[in-house]
C-alpha cells in the first residue's frame, strides 16, 4: 500500500509542477520567437551570391529533463503502443529553445540569416532505472548578415 | 530573392489530447487487459491442475525443505500429540476413498498461532494455538476433515498454479517494458492472490468435512465449535492479534458458520471430549 | 491539398525560388506495444530484420513528414528544400523521428 501512495504522490507532484513549468516555458518561447523574428533560419547551404559580409558559426543548445508524470505516462504507453504524447511536447520545447538560443547567438554577433542549420538530438541516460531522463538538443548553422 | 520568417502556427507537432485524459484512458485499458489475463490464468489453472498426479506435488516439495519440517525439528517434538492427530485424521479419511497417490500426513507445530492449513504433498499443519481453543473431538474433527477436503480437491496445487501463472505473466510484461511502474502495480495484486483459497473452495471443503463427520459420528453437532471460540476470542485485543493471520486467510467465517450450523439436526447429541494432554503446558 | 515538392538538394531543377520562408520541422515520438518488444527480444537470439520496429519507424517518418508539410502549407510554401531526417532514442522502447527543411515558394 505504501508503495502505491508514494507512487501516486510523486506522479501528482510531477504533473502539477511539470505542466506549470511547461506552460511557462512555452509562453517564454513564444515571446522570444517574436522578438527574434528578425533572424531567419534555413537548411539550405547556398547563401545569396555575391556575399561580402561576415559569416560565423552560431550555436544553441539546451537539456530538458522529464518529470515523473511523463515518465509514468510513457511507461504505460510503451505497454500499449502508439504515439507518446508526453514526450512530444518535451522534445518540441527542447528544439524550439535550442533554435532560439542559436538565433540569439547569431544576433549577438550581428548576423541575421542562418544557413545550413542542423539539429542534433540526444537522450541523456534514456531514463534508465533510477537515473534522470533528459533530452538534449543542439542547433547550429552559419550566420550571415542581411545587410553586410 | 526575398528572405522571410513567417510565424508558424502552434499545435502541429504536439497533439491536442490532454495528458490526464491520455493517462486515464491508458490506465483503464491496461487494468482491463490485466483483469482478462488474470481471469484466463485462473480458468487455465482450474482445468489443468486436477489432472496432475499427487507425485508431482511431492516433487515440488522436495526442491525446498518445507518450513514445518524445520520447525518440528527445532521445537520440542511432541510425539504423543502428533500421533493422536495423525490417527484421528486416518480414521476420518477412512470414511471416504481417497484418490490414488494421496498420503495424508499431519504435522503438529508447537506455536501459539491459531491456525491450521493444508498444503502441497498431502500435508496438514495444526498449530498448538488452535488445539487450545477446542474442547471436543467433534470440533477438532471438523477442522481436520475440512483440511482433508482441501487435499482431496487439490486446492493447494490450484492456488500455487494460479499464483505461478499470474506471476509469470507479470514478470514477462514488466521485464520487457522496463519501468518500475509495472512492478509496483502488479506486486500488490499478486500478493492478494497468493493469500487464500477462494470462497468456493472453502465452502466445498466444508461440505466434504460435514459428510465425513456424519459418516464417522452419525451427526454434525459440535462442528461449529472452532468458529464460536474464534468469535469470543476476537473480542479481546490479545486474542484478536493472535487471530489476524486466520482472519486474513479466511474471510468468509460468518456465512460458513451459519451454513454449517444449519446442518446440525440434533444439537444435543453427545460430543466426545478431547484428551487433556492436547492442551498447552505453557501459556 | 496542393502537392508540395519535397527534396533534399538545394534547388528544384528547372524552377526558380521566389521566396525563402525559413525552417519548418515535423517530429513524432512513437513506441511499439509490449507484444512487439517481446518478439524483438526473441529475435535477439536468432537475428534478422525486426519487422515490427521497421514498421514503427516507417510510420513515424510518414507522420513526421506530414507534420512538416502541414507547417509549410500553413505559411504558404509550395516546396521544401534540403530536407534532413534525424532518428534518436528518447527512452527505451520509444524512438523520436525528426524531419526538417527549408520552406520556399517556387514561381
Amino acid at each position: 500500500m505504501f508503495e502505491v501512495i508514494t507512487l501516486l504522490t510523486l506522479t501528482v507532484i510531477g504533473y502539477i509542477f511539470g505542466s506549470l513549468n511547461e506552460r511557462r516555458h512555452f509562453r517564454s518561447i513564444l515571446e522570444r520567437e517574436e522578438t527574434l523574428r528578425g533572424v531567419s533560419t534555413f537548411t539550405t547551404r547556398i547563401p545569396p551570391q555575391p556575399y561580402s559580409g561576415a559569416s560565423h558559426l552560431a550555436t544553441g543548445n539546451v537539456v530538458i529533463s522529464i518529470d515523473y508524470f511523463k515518465k509514468i505516462s510513457a511507461g504505460l504507453r510503451s505497454l500499449v503502443g502508439g504515439r507518446v504524447n508526453a514526450y512530444e511536447s518535451l522534445v518540441e520545447r527542447a528544439r524550439r529553445e535550442a533554435v532560439l538560443r542559436m538565433k540569439a547567438d547569431a544576433q549577438r554577433q550581428g548576423l541575421d540569416m542562418i544557413f545550413n542549420v542542423k539539429l542534433e538530438t540526444a537522450s541523456i541516460t534514456k531514463g534508465a532505472k533510477g537515473q534522470i531522463g533528459a533530452v538534449e538538443v543542439l542547433a547550429y548553422g552559419t550566420g550571415l548578415s542581411r545587410t553586410p | 530573392m526575398r528572405y522571410h520568417n513567417p510565424k508558424i502556427p502552434e499545435g502541429i507537432n504536439i497533439s491536442s489530447t490532454h495528458p490526464l485524459a491520455d493517462f486515464a484512458w491508458m490506465l483503464t485499458g491496461i487494468a482491463l487487459g490485466l483483469l482478462a489475463l488474470v481471469v484466463s490464468a485462473h480458468l487455465l489453472a482450474a482445468w489443468l491442475v486436477p489432472q496432475l498426479p499427487f507425485q508431482f506435488e511431492q516433487k515440488i516439495l522436495r526442491t525446498v525443505e518445507p518450513v514445518w519440517e524445520i520447525q518440528t525439528k527445532l521445537a520440542s517434538a511432541d510425539e504423543k500429540k502428533a500421533d493422536y492427530l495423525q490417527k484421528l485424521a486416518n480414521r476420518l479419511a477412512q470414511q471416504d476413498t481417497l484418490p490414488e497417490g494421496l498420503v495424508v500426513k499431519v504435522h503438529y507445530i508447537n506455536t501459539p498461532k491459531i491456525n491450521a492449513f493444508a498444503t502441497l504433498g498431502g500435508n496438514i499443519l495444526i498449530h498448538q494455538g488452535l488445539l487450545d481453543n477446542l474442547h471436543t473431538e467433534n470440533g477438532l474433527a471438523m477442522v481436520i476433515a475440512h483440511e482433508l477436503g482441501h487435499l482431496v480437491h487439490r486446492d493447494p496445487l490450484l492456488a500455487t498454479g494460479r499464483a505461478t501463472v499470474s506471476l509469470a505473466a507479470i514478470a514477462l510484461i514488466s521485464g520487457f517494458s522496463e519501468t518500475r511502474v509495472a512492478e509496483n502495480l502488479f506486486s500488490l495484486s499478486a500478493q492478494s492472490l497468493l493469500l487464500s483459497f477462494s470462497r468456493q473452495q472453502e465452502r466445498r471443503a466444508d461440505q466434504y468435512a460435514l459428510n465425513l463427520l456424519n459418516g464417522y459420528y452419525g451427526h454434525t453437532a459440535g462442528a461449529t465449535e472452532f468458529f464460536e471460540s474464534v468469535e469470543t476470542l476476537a473480542d479481546n485485543t490479545r486474542g484478536y492479534n493472535q487471530l489476524l493471520e486466520f482472519f486474513d486467510t479466511h474471510p468468509n467465517r460468518g456465512a460458513r458458520m451459519d451454513t454449517i450450523a444449519a446442518t446440525i439436526s440434533d444439537p444435543t447429541a453427545p460430543l466426545v471430549p478431547l484428551p487433556d494432554f492436547l492442551s498447552s503446558t505453557r501459556r | 491539398m496542393t502537392d508540395i515538392i519535397i527534396t533534399n538538394i538545394e534547388v528544384v531543377p528547372g524552377r526558380t525560388i521566389t521566396q525563402h520562408l525559413g525552417m519548418v520541422q515535423g517530429n513524432t515520438v512513437r513506441t511499439k506495444h509490449a507484444g512487439r518488444d517481446i518478439m524483438a527480444g526473441f529475435k535477439n537470439l536468432v537475428g534478422g530484420e525486426l519487422i515490427g520496429y521497421t514498421e514503427l519507424l516507417t510510420e513515424s517518418r510518414e507522420e513526421a513528414t506530414q507534420r512538416m508539410v502541414a507547417q509549410a502549407q500553413a505559411i504558404g510554401a509550395n516546396a521544401i528544400l534540403n530536407v534532413r531526417f534525424s532518428t534518436s532514442s528518447i527512452t527505451s522502447g520509444a524512438a523520436e523521428l525528426f524531419v526538417y527543411g527549408t520552406a520556399v515558394v517556387l514561381e
